[in-house]
């Protein structure tokens, strides 16, 4: 099994529902660090597009994280899902550098001023967690039920596949502005059904 | 350090913080100390640390347990929209997060298809869910305070009991009231602190005042009130009225209507982001619609959030320069009807509607219509009984005269047989001159020297920036939907009509669709934040008439009183103590006051003195003793005046004034039309205004009116009672403002009396969730220090004011009993008692559980409807005489015109009849301008009363016709300049809404701060001043509470404190990317004008056409330097009505602050 997000760009408004309940859920603290994120892309490949993406983790089927953790404190659930032991994170940052989404965050003293009692670093790395307690006892994550226009989804990703014939994978010819570090194929649990194209008049 | 930065950007963008890469260079011990929530919450909310195991998988979620208790609650503060929001409660009685609504049944059982537009589960939006942000905030106000040194100074606020707080205002506001009348009480326009409150009239709308007064207001001895809104003032004001288009208006479709082939244009719209509740309705009702081939057109100069998610088409337009695109697509259309020599194509317009329906669009003589048989007669009947009169269009200046200009064709189109008007006609040109419409010679406004040239589709892109193809294809467009009968929907966005001439604006709306014929049929039309779930609620739910306390209906009334302009408090206290102003050194921020060039009137501080001739301001002299609660019919005078009336010249008639204090006239007693002379000096006159303030959770007195710097100065400079430098001798005397609010906002900083309120969560509230049904919200958690509920608050004041026994009536229980008392009270006794009430046997605690029964949605297909009018005129043939009855509504009588529930003219006799037609000519609209609230004038001669309709070059301020005003005219007017030459180099600003704060509230929330603030040259999302924000120095040994500038990490220099540099955050505003080259984003810029100057860190977007910069409303003014030296004088909150004059809008003297012309250059 290997859980997934669905996202519609056509229905996105950018509102911010599903980063702000991502935070207040998981409680982290106002600051940059935020394990979802929602942005308004004005380029794909060069040319003039608005296009809404909110991203956190994709739970990828190959993730690069796990691999680049020399401190083994990142595992796949058998549900799919990749976890974060705090505990174990040496802060060696090498996640950071390997997530082609840059979706491993480490946050400062300011927005988390208090040392867990089992770190071993001052700020251990975090990240989406796909709410996974909620998913055990049986309702979504935060961000799917958040949001207002219903552009989010989750679920297994054959499932999703079949429900939604017309997204495409996360990848970087569609969505290069979503590979901020590389364009490594880490097989991404996200599937994006695709905003068409605008026509925008000219300012005289 | 350039490439450093750019470095620790990119980092950034990445999502490691650049703190964490810079760690040991930023000393941040002490903020982390203050960082997060307030000790006394006792919160916790540090991500990490749990250790509950789920299924065999250690969790570090540290609210984590199977049986979460929830409660629900929803917006408060200032939400257009109420969504549904549920807390988690831990057992020791913290909210620690917070659930949207996941209800998956309607209260008859049924399952909610939660993919249907109309799904009845009501989402929030990240308001709600950041609302721990709010509730924890450690700037909370705790206690009473009382200001003691100068207004306005945050260093003299002294904590006091609740005791002294309230018995004092109390005393406060009667001797006011006995002075100067009720009106003199005035409950700003606010949002107040819970949700019912805002939506006005509900059932703990205490202090709501907008088209009416309260129980509570009238309990505590009556008070003002005031039209409409901030947010729609100029569509509420002409919704119809001007063009009789009203009843065609209101054919909106439904969610499931769009279900169909059709169009949808944005004129600028961004309902789903201000309006949460409608945005799923919206999304997938469009996503429907383009399924069956239908596009969406965005049309303005942003592009918004919906436009982004849902447009075809985005046509890029230069701001407020609609009402020109539409006169070029009017020009292009009449060019598709008539040839170059006046003869018909055969194409375009269908002329023989236009000639049976539209008044105004061609000349025609005057006439007198049958209202029987639609038959007209060009000589006076001599029994006029059945006849109304049509007033002739001048030469040269119908409506299609001015879109044509010089374009002779019309001249040579001559009326033919061709429909029963025209054949009245047959044989004179359908306009008998060019444009010929007279103005003053040499001019400085471009309007008027451009009022008699074509309005082609070349002059329209030279000012709407539209290519003039594109123009001509959304006029070919209109006209082939109207031809297919293709519904076509027009959404108006407040933000375009927020504007000096944002009225006109939606009378060419109006027009356009009147005269290309798209009307009468379902979903075609135009509206504003109409869309919206269609449902069916719980006949069986619990309704604000169960829990209104029956004592309600035995406290008196406010009989008529005149009711102003929701902006023109400021005006009204101007009025009211402009000689103490003077004395007391104040200056006015306004240019086109204070410059005695500009034809208003220099500022002299003399007795009465307005600026801007309100007719509302002007209707507020003393009336004590004469209006008030239990007045239901005040004392009259009358006066024998002569009057022009239309159709029948001259004639006397007989006037009624309502009286005034002291006038010397008895009740009812008739005097000669001469003998009313200006009475403003006389000594015994007193101009009332406004001069008690009571702003409950509001933000409008400092903040989200127009000009804080000219607010600043005003009321520094009113009379005080007991303290400060300009103390009135006499109670009585003195100005007070009054607020009642969470936070120290700008406003509380220049209050007298600053009292802590409760936000949802600490305080019971029932309100309607607008997409399902009634929801009971109960008080969760304590709130902070001595903060008190609104219902508390305005019990005690009751209490306070009139006794034990008011507030006995006040609550229908006891004098102490709580809002929680009177509903359990009901809900125990004729709730849960009822067989069929949803709650039927529940106990509390079970109610508590789900105090709402779900609305069940509507997903039956909608079929189009045909409007009676359009039907009875397709019916007819055209040789058929046609009455069409589209509105006779008589603008000379207040009914149907919103706002004044008292009669307010003093005339009737004068007002041009409606014609019965749609009118794109409206003498109707310029006479009400002219005579608004002329019934409370009789202290002023007959030329003083009303609204004086001419500019300062004597040329009219309210046109029958839909003028394009150039918008470079209304800066040149209000910031005092000579031509719009002055105004080159400058950009055009609007003040779009976005969703993170609402209006001037919320604007303290961390979690939403982040999302619009950002430091200097930091990357999306690097704003964080949490916890150095909005916060109080706490109390001091004397008992002060004294409060540091609003961004404690923002210097005296406007620029970041030492060590603050990556928290200190700017708001961001929006600038073309090309237009901004040569900056760089996230560079700081001061942005400036004759008004005020604010610092923004650019963001830079192709989301803006160019020449246009977006400064998003609803920051907190947050001034550097000194309020009377306005060169050195920084706003570095970034509120733009820091830049905003204070002009009201055209027409309806509504809020016009959403438009400015500014400088920007790099800080």
């Amino acid at each position: 099994m290997q859980l997934g997000f669905y996202f519609d760009q056509t229905r996105c408004i950018g509102c911010n529902a599903c980063t702000v309940s991502c935070k207040d859920w998981n409680q982290v603290n106002p600051g940059p660090v935020r394990w979802r994120k929602q942005e308004n892309h004005e380029k794909n490949n060069g040319v003039s597009v608005f296009e809404n993406l909110t991203m956190s983790c994709n739970h990828c089927e190959e993730p690069a994280c796990l691999t680049a953790c020399a401190a083994n404190a990142i595992t796949k659930t058998d549900k799919g899902i990749v976890i974060v032991d705090r505990n174990k994170c040496q802060a060696l940052k090498a996640c950071i550098t390997a997530c082609p989404f840059a979706a491993p965050h480490i946050a400062d003293d300011l927005q988390e001023p208090k040392k867990g009692e089992n770190w071993v670093v001052d700020h251990p790395m975090q990240k989406c967690k796909y709410c996974w307690e909620r998913i055990e006892d049986g309702n979504s994550p935060v961000c799917v039920s958040a949001c207002p226009v219903r552009a989010l989804d989750y679920g297994d990703i054959d499932d999703l596949q079949r429900k939604y014939p017309d997204a495409v994978r996360m990848n970087p010819t569609d969505f290069p502005y979503a590979y901020v570090n590389n364009t490594n194929d880490t097989k991404p649990s996200f599937f994006i059904k695709k905003r068409v194209n605008l026509v925008i008049s000219e300012v005289k | 350090m350039g490439k450093e930065n750019d470095v620790l950007k990119t980092l950034q963008e990445k999502s490691v913080s650049r703190r964490s890469f810079m760690k040991g260079a930023v000393a941040l011990g002490a903020m982390a100390s203050v960082y997060g929530c307030s000790k006394d919450s006792g919160s916790d909310i540090i991500y990490g640390g749990g250790t509950v195991t789920v299924d065999g998988i250690t969790s570090d979620d540290l609210y984590y347990t199977e049986t979460p208790t929830y409660r629900y609650g929803t917006s408060a503060h200032n939400c257009g929209g109420r969504c549904i929001i549920r807390a988690q409660v831990t057992p020791d009685g913290r909210i620690v997060r917070f659930l949207t609504d996941e209800t998956k049944y309607a209260y008859d059982g049924t399952s909610i298809d939660n993919d249907h537009p109309n799904t009845t589960q009501a989402r929030a939006c990240s308001r709600c869910r950041a609302y721990k942000g709010r509730l924890y905030h450690p700037g909370r106000l705790k206690y009473p305070l009382k200001q003691t040194k100068e207004r306005g100074d945050v260093t003299g606020f002294k904590r006091i009991s609740w005791e002294q707080a309230l018995s004092e205002i109390a005393q406060r506001l009667k001797a006011v009231q006995n002075k100067y009348g009720a009106e003199a009480f005035h409950s700003i326009y606010a949002c107040g602190n819970i949700a019912s409150q805002f939506q006005g009239g509900g059932y703990t709308g205490l202090f709501a005042s907008a088209d009416g007064i309260t129980p509570t207001l009238c309990m505590l001895g009556g008070s003002s009130a005031y039209t409409s809104d901030y947010s729609f003032h100029q569509g509420s004001y002409m919704g119809g009225y001007g063009t009789a288009y009203s009843g065609m208006i209101h054919m909106s479709p439904t969610p499931e209507f769009l279900d169909r082939y059709m169009h949808f244009v944005m004129w600028g719209s961004n309902i789903p982001t201000t309006h949460n509740p409608k945005s799923f309705a919206w999304t997938k009702g469009i996503e429907n619609m383009k399924k069956h081939g239908g596009t969406v057109k965005f049309i303005g100069p942003e592009l918004s959030e919906i436009g982004i998610a849902q447009a075809n088409e985005w046509i890029r337009t230069k701001p407020y320069t609609d009402v020109a695109l539409i006169l070029g697509m009017l020009n292009h259309m009449i060019k598709l009807t008539f040839n170059e020599d006046g003869t018909p194509t055969g194409n375009g317009l269908d002329v023989d509607y236009l000639d049976q329906m539209v008044y105004g669009f061609f000349e025609t003589p005057e006439y007198w219509r049958n209202t029987k048989d639609g038959t007209i007669s060009l000589t006076k009947p001599l029994d006029e009984t059945d006849y109304v009169y049509v007033a002739a269009i001048p030469a040269g200046q119908s409506f299609s005269a001015y879109i044509m200009g010089d374009d002779p064709r019309l001249t040579q189109a001559k009326y033919a047989a061709t429909n029963y008007m025209a054949s009245q006609f047959a044989g004179k040109p359908r306009n008998t001159s060019a444009a010929k419409f007279i103005v003053a010679d040499n001019t400085k406004y471009e309007y008027k020297k451009q009022i008699n040239v074509a309005k082609t589709t070349e002059w329209a892109q030279g000012i709407t920036g539209v290519p003039k193809e594109k123009i001509e294809e959304l006029a070919e467009f209109y006209l082939q939907c109207a031809k297919d009968r293709t519904p076509v929907y027009n959404e108006w966005s407040g933000g375009q009509l927020k504007q000096n001439d944002g009225t006109i604006t939606l009378y060419a709306l109006q027009a356009l669709l009147i005269i290309s014929k798209n009307w009468g049929i379902t979903g075609t039309g135009i509206k504003n934040n109409s869309i919206g779930v269609s449902k069916t609620t719980d006949p069986n739910q619990i309704t604000n008439s169960m829990l209104r306390p029956s004592t309600w209906s035995t406290v008196g009334k406010m009989g008529p009183h005149p009711i102003i302009s929701v902006t023109q408090w400021h005006t009204a206290i101007k009025m009211a103590f402009a000689e103490e102003l003077k004395a007391n050194g104040y200056e006015p921020n306004i240019p086109d006051w204070t410059n005695n060039t500009m034809g208003l009137g220099q500022w002299q501080g003399k007795k009465g003195e307005v600026y801007f001739d309100d007719g509302g301001v002007k209707s507020l002299v003393n009336r004590q003793g004469i209006t008030g609660v239990g007045k239901a019919t005040p004392e009259t005078f009358k006066a024998n005046i002569e009057v022009t009336i239309p159709g029948k010249g001259k004639q006397t008639v007989t006037h009624t004034y309502y009286n005034f204090k002291d006038s010397g006239y008895t009740n009812n007693q008739t005097v000669a039309g001469n003998d009313l002379v200006d009475k403003t000096n006389d000594s015994k006159v007193l101009f009332s205004g406004y001069r008690f303030i009571l702003n409950s959770a509001g933000n409008i007195p400092m903040n989200q009116h127009a000009n804080p710097i000219d607010s600043a100065r005003m009321y520094k400079a009113l009379p005080t009672f007991g303290y400060g430098n300009y103390q009135a001798a006499d109670m009585a005397d003195a100005f007070y403002l009054v607020t009642f609010d969470n936070f120290m906002s700008p406003s509380a900083r220049y209050s007298d009396y600053v009292l802590p309120a409760k936000t949802t969560w600490e305080q019971e509230d029932f309100v309607t969730i607008e997409n399902s049904g009634t929801l009971y919200v109960d008080s969760v958690i304590p709130g902070p220090g001595e903060s008190k509920s609104t219902w508390d608050f305005a019990r005690e004041l009751i209490y306070h004011y009139g006794g034990k026994d008011k507030a006995k009536q006040f609550t229908g229980l006891e004098s102490t009993s709580s809002f929680r008392d009177v509903v359990q009270y009901q809900y125990n006794k004729n709730i849960k008692t009822n067989s069929d009430s949803p709650y039927y046997g529940k106990t509390w605690e079970e109610f508590l559980e789900k105090p709402i029964s779900h609305a069940k949605p509507i997903t039956e297909r909608a079929d189009m409807k045909t409007h009676d009018i359009r039907a009875a005129y397709e019916a007819k043939q055209p040789m058929d005489p046609f009455y069409p009855g589209v509105t006779t509504v008589d603008w000379s009588l207040t009914s149907g015109v919103y706002g004044f529930c008292g009669e307010d003219f003093a005339e009737t006799e004068s007002c041009p009849k409606q014609t019965g037609m749609f009118q794109v000519y409206s003498g109707t609209l310029v006479w009400r301008y002219e005579n608004l609230y002329s019934k409370w004038h009789g202290y002023l001669p007959k030329v003083n009363q009303g609204q004086k309709n001419t500019d300062e070059e004597g040329d009219p301020i309210a046109w029958p016709i839909p003028v394009y005003f150039n918008y470079e005219d209304h800066f040149v007017h209000a910031y005092g300049l000579s031509s719009s030459a002055d105004l080159a180099g400058r950009y055009l600003l609007t003040t779009t809404h976005d969703r993170f704060r609402a209006h001037s509230s919320q604007a303290e929330n961390p979690f939403l701060r982040e999302l619009t603030h950002r430091t200097i040259g930091g990357a999306l999302y690097s704003g964080n001043d949490s916890g150095a924000y909005a916060v109080s120095n706490g109390l001091n040994a004397e008992g002060y509470e004294t409060f540091p500038a609003l961004n404690t990490l923002i210097g005296e220099d406007g620029k970041p404190v030492a060590g603050a540099e990556n928290r200190a955050s700017y708001t961001d505003i929006w600038v073309n990317d090309v237009d901004f080259a040569d900056f760089n984003d996230g560079d700081l810029v001061k942005v400036s004008n004759e008004i005020g100057a604010v610092y923004c860190t650019i963001r830079k977007t192709a989301r803006c056409v160019p020449g246009y910069v977006g400064l998003h409303q609803g920051c907190w003014v947050d001034f550097r330097g000194d309020i009377n030296n306005k060169d050195s004088l920084i706003d570095v909150g970034g509120n733009c009505n820091t830049l905003m004059p204070s002009t009201p809008s055209r027409l309806d003297h509504g809020n016009g602050v959403q438009s400015a012309m500014v400088k920007i250059e790099r800080v």
